[in-house]
């Protein structure tokens, strides 16, 4: 009997099927050969290119070629690769975020393997599977976001849906502030200017550590149509940049206190690599 | 030049490889979303993780083409897919607030009892009763394709019809071979 209901499920399905057109498909695995190679190229040039400035060094030659910008190197098509269920891949390549901040564009690179593009950014959990139901598990994570709103009250609701939020404006200190008095938080570190990403910035410290009742994640950021969920305990550094488009942008990178230092190495070399391209130039 | 000297020129390496490619597209695709659908409970999933394998297909060329059987490649590649996406998910929406609901296929609802079935499975479940019995592999080929002991598979496979003979009824085979 249940075999026979699956078969005839089965049979039923298939011709309720709507099959695209095979050309698209087509095309899209073409432009994903083409990205392929096209990294591949780009690859081939910083290889290129650092064996040449290293044979300058060697023959101390100080007139070698002008220091690499990502616009000389990077293929404008990557922005294709940061979808929701990517693996960053490790080495070389540098990446277009997808263009919700208008001309503004920012670039970074993966330090190494199993960084997941979750939308917002990154993260890359230290064990797989293995941590007990109901224990955190250590992680490193990076965001990026068009930063519009932050946590006000009620942040342990799972769907949002009666959590308050507070508009962060368009001043990076401001928002700053805000984000050191959403529930839940502490302040570590008060907000500084610094600069960082190749722009100025607002750095502020926060450390979560207070876990919801019902034990869900909770709220933190909102922009681009995603929460940002904090699971406690994390560590958080967080960077306001205003861009030529007058919005804000939030570069955040958290990690779980006992996360092995060689993962906070690379969330670490993450932001090092990040560089915000503001379109102002 | 003639017409007859024109049927003669060999045909385009690119226009047999779309050809080819086509072929498996009009003869597998509809196949595949069905058991994809079986093993992820949810049809635009399903038919996501399909089109993208199609799409890696492309991107693979000549490793695809001269793959021994072009729909296992695909099936393998799109259940991959699946597994690692739903992994990530599974890690994505603890930082991430994400509401999906599944989806169905329109006009099936005469079968929407099996689907139900199949989704109240864990997922390990599901995907060996799909592969098993939609896809027609045998209790080897699923633990080949899941990367998993056949003792695995055979203790899932038992599980999952339990599951689902409480459900959609008795099972009449007792082979799992």
């Amino acid at each position: 009997m249940s075999e026979q209901r699956l078969k005839d499920f089965a049979s039923e399905a298939e011709h309720l099927v709507q099959a695209p057109e095979l050309d698209d498909l087509v095309g899209r695995g073409r432009d994903l050969r083409r990205l392929r190679l096209t990294v591949v190229a780009a690859a081939a040039v910083l290889v290129t290119v650092a064996g040449g400035i290293l044979a300058s060094v060697d023959h101390d030659d100080q007139t070698g070629p002008p220091a690499q910008t990502p616009d000389d190197v990077v293929p404008r098509a990557g922005k294709q690769l940061l979808t929701a269920d990517e693996e960053l891949e490790a080495g070389e390549q540098r990446f277009y975020v997808p263009s919700v901040f208008g001309d503004d564009r920012v670039w970074l690179r993966a330090p190494g393997s199993g960084w997941e593009w979750w939308g917002e950014g990154a993260v890359k959990w230290q064990s797989d599977d293995t941590v007990p139901a109901g224990q955190a598990e250590p992680y490193v994570r990076y965001t990026i976001l068009p930063l519009e709103q932050v946590m006000a009250g009620r942040p342990c609701d799972p769907s949002h849906a009666n959590s308050r939020w507070k508009d962060v404006g368009d001043d990076p200190t401001t928002a700053a502030e805000k984000i050191g008095t959403i529930p839940g938080l502490r302040l570590v570190q008060a907000p500084e200017r610094t600069e960082r990403f190749g722009v100025q910035v607002v750095h502020v410290g926060v450390a979560l550590r207070t876990p919801c009742p019902n034990k869900s994640d909770r709220n933190l950021f909102m922009g681009n149509g995603s929460v940002i969920w904090g699971s406690p305990p994390g560590d958080y550094d967080v960077w306001i940049a205003k861009l030529s488009s007058g919005g804000l942008v939030m570069i955040a990178a958290d990690h779980h206190p006992d996360v092995a230092k060689s993962y906070r190495e690379q969330l670490e070399a993450l932001l090092d690599s990040t560089r915000i391209d503001d379109g102002a130039d | 030049m003639s017409e007859e000297i024109l049927s003669r020129q060999p045909r385009r390496v690119a226009d047999q490889q779309s050809d080819a490619l086509r072929d498996v597209f009009e003869g597998s695709y509809r196949r595949l979303v069905v058991q994809l659908y079986a093993v992820t409970g949810d049809s635009v999933e399903a038919e996501d993780l399909v089109q993208e394998a199609f799409v890696r297909a492309v991107a693979a060329g000549h490793r695809f083409l001269r793959a021994d059987n072009p729909e296992a490649w695909l099936r393998t590649v799109a259940i991959n897919l699946h597994r690692n996406r739903w992994r990530k998910l599974r890690n994505y929406s603890r930082i991430r607030h994400r509401i999906e609901e599944p989806r169905d296929l329109a006009g099936l609802e005469e079968h929407v009892v099996v689907v139900n079935a199949l989704r109240s499975l864990p997922a390990e479940q599901r995907e060996v009763i799909a592969l098993h019995h939609l896809a027609d592999l045998s209790v080897t080929e699923v633990a080949e394709v899941l990367g998993c002991k056949e003792g695995t598979v055979k203790s899932r496979l038992k599980r999952g019809r339990d599951a689902l003979a409480k459900v959609l009824g008795p099972w009449e085979g007792g082979s799992d071979e």
